[in-house]
């Protein structure tokens, strides 16, 4: 039995279902400025699924610095809008069509005395042709002790329903702490990817595309993991206690922009995965 | 001629409770539902069984430009009971007494995307014999300057102008398992809203006025009908986003199926000014009054995940919004729908 997949949630989220049926898209593989969205080819990088947004932190095993005009702004969105509110759209011209904040509750033989160890927040906006739309994931975690004494780690937030389309991804961090929850966790990397890689010492940055396990496994300590056009990955590390010492307890605002259509949102099963990969030999 | 109509549904709506020889007080909501017959909402609405019974008979659900009446001992007083007053008004019935919460259960920030939109209160009342409890819960919006944090962000995208998130219905869980419910509100100050209708009901059911906002749009139900059901997890039936008001509602978009599970509270409370004009920045103390047990707080009124619902249903066009948050209700309880 492999422990990484001890935790692995399946989470309903908003989605739009009309997929709009497009031809190939040609994506360049370098079309991205050093700031800002980054496009996730559903073909995946030259050596990886993944590529790197945020170099600090070393995966949340350290304090990750938040990114700013200079510097570690890979995959990196700030704006005015961003810094007065994250319900605001990270990119002019979008607007709010639709939110569901809940909870989340960890299934009962893993709970504690009470269940619920997050809060998911799933928010969407379109733009004005109701041609593209950004799909935004916000995770602030609770501080409820699971059945083992511990609190929940996430490292990789999952969503799914991409296929087909052309996908590029970003992050916010509020570069003032909140005065509840403190600073929020970078984004380390971004995958076009099912599977979660465990990272910690003497790991690969960047998951290798050789070795890697079959498309659907979710969570790997193999430094490897296939490309799966339907998933992108964000490698993240909050917990609201870290063993290691090193506490981030909500996510940064993370984006998926894609095409999309003018359907209201529906709610799609199983389209949100949050995932522990044992950084700190959780089990 | 509205109003004669509207008289004959609150009526209608009475002549099948048990209890109400006095038009204040908490409402029964029986498992059953309430009959409705065909023309009782507006000319071709149709008969049948509905979850929903009204409460305040003013405002036209808020958007009534002349604002609602706030219920009195003499009227407008439907669902409505009169406690000691102020903001910790104790409880609205001689029968229960107050039971002791915890810091952390009175009082539960509500949050989205780590922004606070706002604060519930909460309290229990329970009889001398330990058989009957009733909930209590105030939610106060984030307005920007109450406390909570900024509240900048809009809810409304298709206004000019910054819009705050606008709550229509408040959905609270965990009444399955007992047969008696009883439901209603208190009506503190003007910045409360009254609850315009409640319902047995998981599911909330937009509602867009006529262009004069006095009273509903074409087509928009009073009291929807529980056939045809939507989807079991349809949080908000209705017509989505209309970007030029009143949108056109189907039948089947202004339905909602009676869940015993739930008692929803139709208000319109904005963290703001409100996109109608009238703002309602908390809600009324909403109250609950269902079967319970003996035991301490812990036993008897646990907090379940995601039992609370929140929810802004595009009275004047804003993008659907539910928060899902955790609530105290009756032991062994849960949020299915």
């Amino acid at each position: 039995m492999n422990q990484y997949l001890k935790y692995n949630l399946n989470l309903n989220t908003l989605f739009f279902t009309s997929l709009i049926v497009v031809a190939m898209q040609t994506l360049s593989l370098t079309a991205f400025s050093a700031q800002g969205f980054v496009a996730i080819p559903k073909q995946g990088f030259t050596d990886s699924a993944y590529t790197l947004c945020n170099p600090t932190g070393d995966f949340g095993l350290k304090e990750s610095t938040a990114p700013n005009a200079a510097i570690n702004n890979n995959c990196a969105v700030s704006n005015e809008k961003l810094l007065e509110s994250p319900m605001n759209a990270p990119l002019e011209g979008f607007t709010l069509v639709g939110l569901i904040s809940r909870g989340i509750q960890m299934p009962a033989h893993y709970a504690g005395e009470f269940d619920e160890v997050a809060t998911l927040t799933d928010t969407i906006w379109r733009n004005a042709d109701k041609t593209e739309c950004i799909y935004g994931t916000h995770l602030l975690m609770k501080p409820n002790v699971l059945a083992d004494g511990q609190m929940w780690e996430v490292n990789d937030i999952a969503r799914g329903g991409f296929s087909g389309r052309p996908v590029e991804v970003a992050y916010f961090i509020k570069p003032e702490p909140h005065k509840e929850y403190g600073f929020p966790e970078a984004v380390f990397r971004v995958g076009r990817t099912f599977t979660s890689v465990n990272n910690g010492k003497n790991t690969l940055a960047l998951p290798a595309l050789q070795g890697a396990p079959d498309i659907s496994k979710a969570m790997t300590n193999i430094q490897a993991a296939a490309v799966n056009e339907n998933w992108v990955d964000f490698t993240t590390d909050v917990n609201a206690k870290d063993p290691d010492g090193v506490t981030r307890m909500m996510s940064s605002m993370l984006y998926i922009k894609t095409i999309c259509s003018d359907y209201a949102p529906v709610e799609v099963e199983n389209a949100i995965r949050l995932l522990t990969t044992g950084q700190n030999g959780q089990h | 001629m509205k109003k004669f109509k509207l008289k004959l549904a609150v009526l209608g709506a009475l002549s099948v409770l048990s209890v109400p020889a006095f038009a204040t007080g908490l409402v029964s909501l029986p498992t059953a539902g309430f009959a409705v017959t065909a023309n009782s909402d507006f000319s071709g609405s149709l008969a049948g069984t509905t979850a929903w019974t009204l409460c305040n008979d003013t405002g036209n659900f808020g958007s009534d430009p002349a604002d609602y009446t706030a219920p009195t001992t003499g009227a407008h007083n439907i669902c409505a009971v009169f406690p000691a007053g102020g903001n910790d008004p104790g409880t609205p019935d001689s029968n229960f007494t107050n039971v002791a919460l915890s810091a952390a259960k009175q009082s539960v920030a509500i949050t989205a995307n780590s922004e606070t939109l706002a604060t519930m209160r909460q309290r229990a009342y329970r009889n001398s014999g330990a058989t009957e409890c009733i909930f209590e819960k105030r939610l106060v919006m984030n307005t920007g300057s109450n406390g909570m944090g900024s509240a900048t962000f809009d809810y409304n995208p298709s206004l000019t102008g910054s819009q705050r998130l606008e709550v229509n219905d408040f959905a609270f869980g965990g009444f399955s398992g007992t047969a008696t419910v009883l439901a209603g509100y208190y009506h503190s100050a003007n910045t409360d809203s009254p609850i315009y209708r409640l319902g047995r009901s998981f599911t909330s059911v937009q509602m867009q006025a006529n262009a004069a906002g006095t009273s509903p749009a074409s087509g928009y139900y009073k009291r929807p009908l529980n056939s045809p059901a939507p989807a079991a997890s349809t949080e908000i039936n209705g017509v989505g986003q209309t970007l030029s008001p009143p949108g056109t509602p189907t039948q089947s978009q202004q339905t909602s199926e009676i869940r015993t599970n739930w008692v929803d509270f139709v208000v319109d409370t904005t963290g703001g000014v409100d996109e109608d004009g009238t703002t309602s920045k908390d809600s009324p103390f909403m109250y609950v009054r269902s079967g319970c047990g003996s035991g301490t707080e812990a036993t008897a009124f646990p907090t379940v995940s995601n039992s609370v619902r929140i929810r802004q249903t595009g009275q004047e066009t804003q993008p659907f919004v539910t928060i899902l948050a955790s609530g105290i209700t009756r032991s062994g309880a849960n949020a299915n729908f």
